[in-house]
């Protein structure tokens, strides 16, 4: 049997990327393929056993299925070019540089590098697994051939691990005062438009009379955003409103999205955006903007808002908040779409689409 | 063989019911039992979005959140965003002066530690190595003074150019040089009314200046809002609950998402702009409007500049003289707006055309 050896850029708790790959590996073990993962960086905080990429060069088979997991610059990609070994992309999705250029010129040349990687692995890769039908059309015009949509494999034991005591009593405590909250999980990045959410929370505010509160958890991908975020809060009055939680347990992470009202994605570029999975998971009602990959992940699950502005967004939150037969419908829908983007569905659509690279995939009742 | 499906194409029906999926067409399982749980999804969730614009039109009309404060907010982000994040002038003038700034290398290293002995191993670093540093900073500062001395330069001459060409395109009637003309005219509101049919859409009126059109449509069921260049112009509207904006209008309609808008109705400074400005106003107007959308020129007649000093000398001042209204009908007809009509007033004509099909060839 051939063996499947994954690249990821990094392994680390909380990025989808990363998370992705383990659970890859997970389902490929269960069917008996050896399997491996290298990766560019080796940290501290990284999870599993993963080795430095090079390594790969020493202990290679011809026969080997390369799966590299492309988000990002990486000198993997240049190193995967230049092998023999039968190549197979999973396209997670590269933010355009635009969304980055004024606030992080090398993080923008760094997107628009990516973007050359993505575009002359086109030629060496022989299946590509984008996450979305959003990556798909994208790849597509870079010139790749086969590409099977696989989305992310979530592992919803994730938020088995209990929540946190003092997260809980915090949102407890805004209840129990008629403060909504509000919720939104992703790195702060321009692109994940968190001023767009500061704007709607203060429209919110103003126009139904209430003191919400939006957390926004997540790491700033820069100091100068983070500080305009700040900036803004206070500009708007909303300094006590606006919590900016940084990294978070996975503990404090479930308890955010179980004792919120809402969350509110108002994200301008997303390849899948795995935060709306585990908010549908919670059973937690979701508005999002119509941009990107997002419709695909939601589906009909939640409120897709068209118009991004401030009062569009307000209103959608308060019928989220208010609205009790929106949030039944939504309850069911939630169940549909998770039943769609469910572990086992989408282990499947990868194992089907890795089989005529390795028989041993081949799904069982079809071997029967 | 290149295979951009979802599936292998000989894996039939399961794969066609994942790409229906993943075209976000269908969400639950289909299958002939289960079609009215789709369409009753799709009613509820359209029923929804419905409720939410109906709410969104009320509580703008309430003055819940005043056009001020949304203008504030812009305000306060682009004060906020580093400089360079947009592509305007001043973006390139604070960019400027940043890397002007940047642009010195300073050799006097910090030498302050809070480690006991370490200011003074570092002062010594810094007075052994000063001969050297100075010899490479005398360098590169002498560069990148040269080099931004080029840049003011080159700006400079851009800038020149910049005002050349935006004069030879337009007089902005802004500012104390030009002040704008807002025609008036009996009946006219009435007729733009009758003319635009049963609102179902959003309908922007462009140099809308105090809201009165804006206000008169609303009055009548529509949901409109007026953008205008000139600020004074916004300072004292009809009714302080309007959505009027301070923006340009070619760069309101460029943020404008395709089929968006219900109507347009063109006034005031789309007869005094270039012919060439004039035709790419009205394809931007038609690619924001609706498929069965209207677009209202309201033009000024050629022979009312004669009638004021100062309307003669706003006329000779702008690149553009108005059009008569036989000119406008020719320029909708040829762009594909149907049921081209026009409509004289006193000092004013009222031209409507319907645009029909939003894919046409050439689009």
């Amino acid at each position: 049997m051939r063996r499947v050896i994954q690249f990821v850029p990094t392994l680390v708790p909380g990025d989808a990327t990363g998370m992705h790959a383990m659970m890859i590996s997970k389902s490929l073990q269960g069917r008996n393929i050896e399997t491996k993962i290298y990766v560019e960086e080796v940290r501290k905080d990284q999870i599993g056993g993963a080795v430095r990429f090079t390594s790969y060069a020493r202990e290679n088979r011809p026969d080997d299925i390369l799966v590299y997991h492309l988000a990002a610059p990486s000198a993997i990609a240049d190193f995967l070019s230049s092998r023999g070994e039968t190549l197979v992309i999973v396209y997670h999705n590269i933010t355009p540089a635009h969304f980055f250029e004024p606030w992080d010129q090398v993080a923008a040349t760094g997107q628009i590098w990516a973007r050359a990687q993505l575009s002359r692995l086109a030629a060496r890769t022989t299946l590509a697994l984008p996450v979305s039908r959003f990556n798909q059309h994208e790849l597509i015009e870079l010139g790749y051939g086969k590409s099977v949509v696989v989305p992310i494999l979530f592992d919803p034991t994730i938020f088995a691990s209990g929540s946190d005591k003092k997260v809980d009593e915090m949102l407890r405590e805004n209840r129990d005062a008629g403060r909504n909250n509000f919720l939104f999980v992703g790195r702060l990045v321009p692109n994940k438009a968190q001023h767009n959410l500061i704007a709607a929370l203060s429209a919110f505010n103003r126009i139904y009379s209430k003191d919400a509160v939006m957390h926004l958890v997540g790491r700033p991908f820069s100091k100068e955003y983070l500080d305009l975020l700040k900036e803004v809060a206070r500009d708007l009055g909303l300094k006590e409103n606006v919590n900016f939680t940084m990294g978070v347990s996975t503990e404090e992470l479930s308890s955010y999205y179980h004792g919120s009202d809402a969350f509110i994605c108002l994200s301008e570029h997303e390849g899948f955006c795995v935060p709306i999975l585990e908010a549908m998971h919670n059973d937690l009602p979701i508005a999002a903007y119509n941009s990107s990959a997002i419709s695909e992940t939601l589906g009909d699950a939640g409120i897709l808002i068209q118009k991004n502005d401030p009062v569009t967004t307000a209103v959608a939150m308060e019928k989220l908040v208010n609205d009790e037969a929106l949030r039944r419908f939504l309850h069911r829908q939630m169940a549909v779409q998770l039943e769609e983007l469910t572990f086992t569905a989408s282990r499947d659509r990868l194992f089907n689409a890795l089989a005529d690279l390795e028989p041993a995939l081949r799904q069982r009742e079809a071997i029967g | 063989m290149n295979q951009s499906l979802d599936e292998p194409a000989n894996a039939a029906t399961d794969e066609n019911q994942e790409i229906d999926f993943l075209n976000g067409a269908s969400h639950a399982p289909t299958s002939e039992s289960s079609p009215p749980m789709n369409v009753q999804t799709n009613e509820f969730m359209s029923k929804i979005a419905r409720e939410i614009d109906e709410e969104v039109r009320r509580k703008r009309a309430q003055g819940a959140f005043p056009p001020a404060f949304e203008r504030r907010l812009k305000t306060i982000f682009e004060q906020l965003v580093p400089p360079g994040a947009g592509n305007s002038r001043k973006d390139f003038e604070a960019l400027l002066r940043s890397s002007d700034r940047a642009a010195y290398f300073d050799i006097d290293v910090p030498i302050a530690s809070q480690k006991p002995g370490v200011t003074r191993v570092k002062k010594l670093l810094r007075t052994t190595q000063a001969w050297y540093l100075n010899y490479l900073a005398q360098q590169l500062n002498n560069f990148s003074t040269n080099l931004m001395r080029l840049l003011y330069v080159f700006d400079s001459r851009v800038k020149k150019l910049e005002d050349a060409s935006e004069s030879a395109k337009t007089v902005r009637p802004s500012g104390t040089f030009l002040k704008p003309y807002y025609v008036t005219a009996s009946g006219l509101d009435e007729k733009l009314l009758s003319s635009m049919g049963e609102p179902a859409g959003r309908v922007l009126i462009a140099d809308c200046g105090n809201g009165y059109l804006v206000n008169h449509l609303n009055e009548h069921g529509f949901d409109s809002y007026g953008v205008d260049s000139n600020l004074e112009s916004l300072e004292n509207p009809v009714v302080t609950s309007l959505d009027l904006r301070w923006q340009d209008l070619d760069e309101h309609l460029k943020e404008i998402a395709d089929d968006a808008l219900f109507g347009i109705v063109l006034q005031n400074t789309s007869d005094m702009i270039s012919p060439v400005e004039k035709l790419d106003l009205i394809l931007q107007a038609r690619r924001v409007l609706a498929p069965t959308g209207n677009l209202a020129i309201i033009s000024i007649d050629p022979r009312f500049f004669e009638t004021s000093s100062e309307l003669l000398v706003q006329r000779d001042l702008s690149p553009g003289k108005p059009f008569a209204p036989e000119t406008w009908r020719y320029v909708l007809e040829q762009l594909e707006f149907s049921n081209v009509s026009t409509t004289s007033f006193e000092n004013c004509h009222l031209t409507m055309g319907y645009f029909t099909n939003n894919d046409a060839p050439g689009d």
